[in-house]
């Protein structure tokens, strides 16, 4: 549904340094430079698929997604959304697709959401049958139907995140663009939308692109992420499959029974079988490679009266935190 | 753009006047009333002091009506909103007109169009008003055809004024306000227009020159058809100016809405 080849895209800014002095000096002149947002991405999403892209600010995420959604001209390279070629912009493209951005209201802001809803309901020449099905629908999942006569600027920002939401998918898109649908959201809200998300996937079946910098949006919704740095796709893949590259240890922690043992042995881990992160009294930290997780538990069990044992994968999301910044 | 779509933007735009309510009103006095007054009171000044019947053929009470209709024409042709499209593109806005399956320029000349009726609507009242009041002046004739022919020319100058901004506010593009220049295009329409005086009285030499540029055409010419002030050649002279402007206009603003559409990067609040 989603093919992009070789994606680049660079901006021409203008540098000023503060104060009036060089306010004045750029009136005249003015020092540009060129800023590469997109360096040759590549990438292909299908249908039910919903593909979070990662990665710290000015990564580029929001750039991809703007022009897979057609508002921007790349400088090079090609894609195809549904067949067409986004930036071109043809009705039957725009009437397939949606673009939800967290930090930017589409809705017209001083009326009421119902109205805003008619209007796209004429703009996307939706049957009535099937607009009113879709709105009650999507207000009954995201619980607004008593807000719906409220002028948009006068919603709170989780309601009105929501009926951004209903305002993208009343026409039933073939592939949605999600920018940071659930910033600056309480966790409530950001839970709401979340599972909102889910069941529209379960039911319609679109593709869906989502960048966020929550963690937990990437974790519950995606089963595969792109990680994007300065430009570039470092990582494109299985959400889990990232442990498997990026960690190659689980963590393992074990509290033992300190009574009649006189500390801790100085060969308590060998070295083949992991490294001693950290210890507390009666507590053991230590990090094991992924394939003798197993053995290195045993090791222990034999050597120390456990009490407990824990063996943990690393924090996906750590680990991908990492990974933007690196 | 369809005509659905078309009769909701209306209705709309409707809603939106008519829920500011303290804004309609203040515009309909602020800027009808203290116009006329104006123009009256300077104009009487001089009539009183020259001892002058007429001056270019306009009584005092022709220019009064003049004055009145001045501010009625510019609402509707001018339109209400200002730097509505530079606004959009140095905000960001222009996003949504994008993904959506909507023409951006349709979308907005219906809204100003819309806008400019209902401030239309307020002023044709108070006409109509001080025409049963103080009677129809003498340089002035209310015959069907030339009212419909001021309204085909009204409806003219909303596109060919909508074109002209169109080029001016997409240098938005490039430039991050243009709210200067969209100031200073509204206050030479207004003079050269007719707006701040009457065409009659400019010198004829000048006026030949100014006839083949777009500003009479946004504000006087609808009006000589109410005053009998325009032959039938001069109209259909007019008429095709006016064509040959929007044509060319319109044809520029896609040229320019074509480039800087390819560079628009789409940020803003």
């Amino acid at each position: 549904m989603i093919s992009v080849t070789n994606l680049s895209k660079s901006f021409r800014v203008h540098r000023k340094a503060p104060g009036f002095r060089s306010s004045v000096r750029s009136l005249f002149r003015r020092d540009w430079h060129e800023v590469q947002a997109l360096k040759s991405v590549s990438l292909s999403v299908g249908a039910g698929e919903i593909v979070g892209i990662v990665g710290a600010n000015g990564a580029g995420k929001t750039t991809l997604v703007k022009c897979l959604s057609g508002i921007l001209h790349p400088t090079s390279g090609s894609a195809t959304v549904l067949g067409h070629v986004p930036w071109e912009r043809e009705d039957a493209f725009r009437s397939r697709i949606a673009l939800i951005m967290g930090q930017k209201a589409q809705l017209w802001w001083d009326l009421p959401a119902a109205d805003g809803f008619l209007l796209l309901r004429e703009i996307y020449r939706i049957p009535e049958k099937q607009f009113r099905a879709s709105l009650d629908e999507l207000t009954a999942a995201l619980q607004v139907e008593d807000r719906l006569t409220t002028q948009i600027r006068r919603l709170s920002l989780g309601e009105r995140m929501k009926m951004e939401l209903i305002a993208a998918l009343l026409h039933s898109p073939r592939v949605v663009f999600l920018d940071e649908p659930t910033l600056g959201l309480d966790l409530t809200a950001q839970r709401a939308i979340r599972e909102f998300l889910l069941r529209y996937r379960e039911k319609h079946n679109p593709a869906m692109l989502l960048t966020s910098h929550y963690m937990e949006d990437i974790e519950r919704l995606c089963q595969r992420i792109v990680i994007i740095r300065g430009g570039e796709i470092v990582y494109d893949g299985g959400l889990r499959e990232v442990l498997d590259h990026y960690a190659p240890h689980k963590r393992l922690t074990v509290r033992w029974d300190e009574a009649g043992m006189d500390g801790l042995p100085e060969d308590i881990l060998p070295a083949a079988l992991g490294e001693i992160t950290g210890t507390e009294p009666g507590v053991l930290h230590a990090k094991v490679p992924r394939e003798k997780a197993a053995e290195a538990a045993s090791w222990l069990l034999r050597r120390l009266p456990v009490a407990d044992l824990n063996l943990e994968e690393e924090d996906v999301g750590s680990i991908i935190e990492a990974l933007i910044r690196k | 753009m369809n005509l659905p779509l078309f009769r909701r933007l209306f209705a709309l735009e409707f809603k939106r006047a008519f829920a500011y309510r303290a804004e309609f009103w203040l515009g309909f006095l602020g800027n009808a009333l203290t116009q006329v007054a104006v123009a009256y009171l300077l104009w009487s000044a001089v009539f009183a002091s020259t001892g002058a019947h007429s001056l270019g053929g306009l009584t005092l009470r022709d220019l009064a009506l003049y004055y009145l209709l001045v501010p009625l024409v510019e609402r509707i042709t001018l339109g209400a909103e200002m730097s509505h499209i530079s606004g959009e593109i140095y905000d960001g806005t222009l996003n949504r007109y994008l993904v959506y399956p909507v023409s951006f320029f349709g979308f907005k000349y219906v809204t100003s169009l819309a806008q400019s009726l209902v401030y239309a609507a307020q002023m044709a009242a108070l006409a109509g008003l001080c025409l049963w009041v103080f009677g129809v002046p003498p340089a002035f004739r209310f015959t069907p055809g030339g009212i419909a022919l001021a309204l085909a020319a009204l409806m003219l100058g909303t596109v060919l004024y909508f074109s002209l901004a169109a080029c001016l506010e997409m240098i938005a593009f490039w430039a991050d306000n243009v709210w200067s220049l969209m100031v200073l295009l509204k206050m030479v329409l207004h003079f050269l227009g007719g707006g701040l005086l009457p065409l009659v009285l400019f010198p004829a030499g000048f006026r030949a020159v100014l006839e083949l540029t777009p500003f009479p055409y946004l504000v006087s010419f609808p009006l000589r058809f109410l005053m009998q002030d325009i032959t039938a050649a001069e109209a259909v002279r007019g008429f095709a100016v006016m064509g040959g402007w929007i044509l060319g206009l319109s044809l520029l603003a896609g040229w320019i809405w074509r480039r800087g559409a390819r560079q628009y990067a789409g940020v803003g609040i």
